[in-house]
């Protein structure tokens, strides 16, 4: 019997993804794979159980599309796959932005006016989120991030996330982690994906960027916390100033903090950063 | 705000190897840098069609809280708005948008293929020139890649906006 990687997912047109890997097709090779890893190295656990997972589903699909398979694959590995249109890949991501509202002021802020500007600032009304999933659902999306704003303003972020997953996409949400570490504990339960952004390596730098005074103890806290209860957490770092040094020191401040994955980004000219 | 110079993007875009650990490390360079594909466009992912600009409209889609759907953030506004999730044809507007068969069918600027950067960069983000209001077929606007060696792009540019 195949026992597949339950992160795993696949849809008829042959794409397969998982949130270790990222995006491969039935036509990969083992050398396409090993030149994926060179350029993003995986650890030895991932190669073993992620990677044979997807050689694997595309052995599986290629069977499938060939009409050779006695059995169906369990169905929520598989993404649905709506006809676009020839020449059209149906999309493989989405952004919600349930609410532009946001308890910091971070000036690098690419959402910009949506956020501080006077702008309509009326959330996602609670009524459409079952139909939100249902329609992103139908066009077989593998992953939809929630971000805004703060997704934890958001008062039904909880009902919005159980609506995705249940659906069998995979849902990443960013957050400032300024709410209680119970809840973002909680939302994690479900196989959520989450992202801390801390900016800096110390609450003068992080304090200063995202204009609230605390804001660095904070995140900190409740990354310590969700990292004790075996929750996986991926930084979201914003570099103002790149060097090796600054990056290697922060790398190791993460490390120690026990984060499972760490990302750093540039300043992008747009938002509040123009 | 400070961001970082040509010189650091490249630096920063080989040091993965350099710094390691028990968990993985992401250098993003973020946009217009974010489709890293080799020179030889032997790895491009495969939702990138040979002299595709951006992956906007291919890959991903950006939902607003009205139930708005853009292209991707920096294409939020009005002008570049696909369809409403909940109250337009789902997911017919995905494929009869002008907006999207225009940005498919979006090439990199001629004047970028010479470029030493252009496996990193195809011409810059669409998104960032539309904050601009510049055309989103010129090459990039304030492009760090524009040195002596990439001066080309800049004096096509001049050029072509006077057309």
């Amino acid at each position: 019997m195949i026992v597949l990687d339950p992160e795993l997912r696949y849809r008829a047109d042959g794409i397969c993804y998982h949130p270790k890997i990222g995006y491969l097709t039935v036509s990969d090779t083992w050398i396409d794979l090993l030149n994926l890893w060179a350029r993003e190295p995986p650890n030895m656990t991932e190669v073993a159980c992620s990677a044979t997972a997807l050689v694997i589903a595309n052995r599986l699909i290629e069977l499938e599309l060939a009409g050779d398979m006695d059995e169906p694959i369990e169905a929520k590995y598989e993404r649905p796959l709506p006809y676009l249109g020839d020449g059209i890949v149906a999309p493989l991501d989405a952004e919600i932005y349930p609410t532009y509202r946001c308890n910091h002021n971070c000036r690098f802020c690419s959402s910009g006016d949506r956020v501080f500007g006077t702008d309509d600032k009326r959330d996602l009304p609670r009524e459409f989120i079952n139909e939100i999933a249902e329609r992103l659902n139908n066009v077989g999306l593998f992953n939809v991030g929630i971000v805004g704003g703060e997704p934890f303003l958001y008062p039904h972020l909880e009902q919005l996330i159980d609506a995705l997953i249940a659906k069998g996409m995979h849902v990443h949400l960013t957050t400032n982690a300024s709410f209680s570490p119970d809840r973002i504990a909680a939302v994690c339960r479900n196989g959520l994906h989450l992202a801390v952004s801390i900016h800096g390596d110390g609450p003068e730098e992080n304090d200063r960027l995202t204009g609230r005074p605390g804001s660095f103890s904070r995140a900190i806290q409740t990354t310590s916390f969700l990292v004790r209860k075996g929750i996986p957490v991926r930084i979201i770092s914003v570099i103002e100033t790149p060097s090796v040094e600054n990056i290697r020191k922060l790398a190791k401040r993460w490390i120690d903090l026990g984060v499972a994955e760490m990302t750093f980004c540039r300043v992008i000219r747009t938002g509040k950063a123009m | 705000m400070d961001t970082w110079d040509a010189e650091s993007i490249i630096r920063l875009e080989t040091m993965f190897d350099d710094v390691t650990g028990g968990c993985r490390i992401k250098i993003h360079t973020g946009l217009p840098f974010r489709l890293s594909i080799p020179p030889d466009n032997q790895r491009a992912p495969f939702y990138i069609k040979h002299g595709n600009r951006c992956d906007a409209a291919i890959r991903g889609l950006y939902v607003a809280p009205s139930g708005d759907v853009y292209p991707c953030e920096l294409l939020a506004r009005e002008k570049y708005k696909l369809g409403n999730l909940l109250s337009d044809e789902w997911p017919e507007f995905l494929r009869s948008s002008p907006v999207l068969s225009f940005l498919r069918a979006l090439q990199s600027p001629e004047s970028c293929m010479d470029c030493n950067y252009f496996h990193i960069c195809r011409g810059g983000c669409p998104g960032l020139q539309a904050e601009n209001d510049a055309k989103l077929t010129l090459p990039m606007l304030h492009c760090p890649f524009a040195n002596s060696s990439t001066k080309r792009v800049e004096s096509e540019r001049k050029r072509e906006e006077k057309i």
